[in-house]
């Protein structure tokens, strides 16, 4: 579906794109993550031909976007991170100019921007002057406006950055149901939003890609040993003993301990769950477990630890 | 392109830009057009319009400003560049919709021409040579305007960008007159090589024609003398062309080194 091979970004000497290369499928919902300057929008932008790059290649659907720039641009649809209103338009108005701008037949205009207000619900904001809306509703115009021509990719450079907490999960869900039909690429720096959306994510650091993978093969390749957390009633000495003799268990250390109530945590192979034999162990003891989770660490962890260690790697 | 014309030209008219652009022309042409009506002397279409002509150098940096540094201030220029639509239509779509507005703008002084017909006043070839002239000259100008929109970010900078430019050409005739002046004494008094003072004159002179033949002011002079012939007509095509495909180039440029 969209081919990166090679890329190459310069601003004057500073190296702002460092040969990123990856690939994303059909249908897929790819993260971009990285810390603010890492070279996201950047990608981003020369993905969409706003930007040119100062080498390495990009096709669309086989079209590269330097040679046939008219058939690539029109399979990707792109929400900068400024959403780009004409503040001074109404909704439709806008709406009906992008869709001209991007010749959609005169017969399909009014359905299509019909069914695209009714997805992204902006319909009772329509007849309103864009500049008047909230920040939510811009963003969801902005989106509205990368659907229209109904292109296979989205393009989406951050965008829940600076909406409260409602509105991101309204735009979250939103991106949730275009993934149904279409190809999403979407940046951010925020963790559990690509978690919660992504099939796959690239961590791109300094320009460089950190790591490729889906976010639970990240979180187990990173994991080395996994960690349980296991709160009880009962004699730490006895359970402890009894719980590191259970196969896959590689240590247990002891986190709190206070008169009968203890919280320990279990090292384990990654590769074996152990849960439900220590689940057997502590009920034919009767020592009620209290509490019982997995500590995996979370993206945010792995974020840290990618960046870091590409960090030392460069030095 | 015409997605691009449309929504320019309309948004002249949900600013009051528009309208301002308008009214100024319509009440400067009815004041010069009234005026000389009840002074009794001959009623002058071709001085009516020089007169608002000078008021270009306001006007035009004014319609053009904003045309490409807002887009670039607000973001939206990524619809541009993002689009299947080509940049040079973007281009000549937005020069079109200010020139459309400037032909709103002149439109009022057709009034003028009618009322001087049906009363029996003089319309000659000598009014549609300035109205020619007039319409050419406006049409350089937003050019020019144009490409000052495209190369700053900045509204204020790129107006006086323009108006600098509009000036420079205003003055041109003016300029080659001093700089033969100039050109003649500085060779008379350093004359290493002993050149007759004939030949520094007529170096001069070629040096002033020259320059001439660049003005595109005067270029226009003959339409005022009711002469309408094709090469100034071509002349001022071609430097509305150079201009447009400067500003094109400047924009195509942005895409490679905008930082």
């Amino acid at each position: 579906m969209i081919e990166i091979s090679n890329l190459v970004k310069y601003y004057g000497d500073k190296k702002a794109v460092d040969h990123i290369s990856f690939t994303v499928e059909k249908g897929e919902v790819l993260g971009f993550l990285g810390p603010n300057g890492a070279g996201k929008t950047t990608t981003m932008n020369i993905l969409t031909g706003y930007l040119s790059a100062t080498s390495g290649k990009i096709t669309i659907n086989g079209h590269d976007i330097l040679e046939e720039p008219a058939a690539a641009k029109k399979a990707i649809g792109y929400l900068p991170e400024q959403p780009p209103l004409y503040m001074d338009m109404t909704v439709l108005e806008y709406l009906k100019f992008i869709s001209e701008l991007k010749g959609v037949p005169k017969a399909d205009r009014i359905r299509q921007l019909a069914e695209i207000m009714r997805l992204v619900r902006i319909a009772d904001v329509s007849d309103r002057v864009i500049h008047n809306l909230s920040k939510g509703y811009k963003q969801r115009v902005g989106i509205a406006q990368a659907m229209i021509g109904n292109p296979e990719v989205l393009v989406l450079d951050e965008p829940t950055v600076g909406l409260d907490p409602k509105q991101i999960i309204e735009i979250r869900n939103l991106i949730k149901t275009l993934s149904k039909t279409h190809t999403v690429i979407l940046s951010s720096h925020i963790l559990p939003e690509v978690q919660a959306v992504c099939d796959r994510v690239v961590i791109i650091n300094n320009g460089r890609i950190a790591a490729i993978d889906t976010p639970d093969a990240l979180s187990h390749r990173l994991a080395g040993t996994s960690k349980l957390s296991l709160t009880f009633e009962g004699p730490y000495k006895d359970a402890s003993s009894k719980i590191r003799n259970l196969p896959g268990v590689s240590g247990v250390a002891s986190v709190i301990e206070k008169d009968n109530l203890q919280q320990i945590e279990i090292s384990i192979d990654p590769k074996i769950d152990v849960r439900k034999s220590v689940f057997f162990t502590m009920a034919s003891n009767s020592w009620p477990i209290l509490e019982f989770k997995s500590l995996d660490p979370t993206l945010e962890e792995i974020f840290l630890s990618v960046t870091t260690s590409d960090e030392k790697k460069r030095r | 392109m015409s997605a691009i014309y449309k929504r320019e030209l309309a948004s002249y008219f949900r600013s009051p830009i528009g309208w301002v652009a308008v009214a100024l022309y319509t009440l400067l042409g009815g004041f010069f057009f009234s005026f000389s009506m009840s002074s009794g002397s001959s009623v002058n279409i071709a001085g009516e319009l020089s007169l608002i002509q000078t008021f270009f150098l306001i006007i035009i940096p004014v319609i053009t400003m904003r045309l490409f540094s807002e887009e670039k201030k607000n973001g939206t220029e990524v619809i541009m560049y993002t689009s299947a639509v080509p940049l040079y239509k973007a281009v000549i779509g937005k020069y079109l919709a200010a020139f459309s507005l400037f032909m709103i703008m002149l439109s009022s002084t057709f009034i003028h021409v009618i009322l001087v017909a049906a009363m029996g006043g003089l319309i000659d070839a000598s009014t549609f040579g300035a109205y020619i002239s007039f319409i050419l000259l406006g049409a350089f100008y937003i050019a020019l305007g144009i490409m000052a929109s495209a190369s700053t970010e900045n509204q204020i900078i790129s107006a006086v960008f323009s108006a600098a430019m509009i000036v420079f050409v205003m003055l041109m005739q003016l300029i080659s007159t001093s700089l033969e002046g100039i050109f003649v004494s500085i060779v008379s008094v350093f004359n290493p090589f002993g050149i007759s003072s004939e030949a520094i004159n007529k170096a001069g002179e070629s040096l002033a024609a020259a320059i001439n033949w660049m003005d595109p002011v005067s270029r226009s002079s003959s339409f005022n003398a009711g002469i309408i012939s094709l090469s100034p007509i071509l002349f001022y095509i071609s430097l509305i062309a150079l201009f447009l495909f400067l500003t094109y180039r400047i924009l195509e440029k942005r895409r490679w080194s905008q930082g």
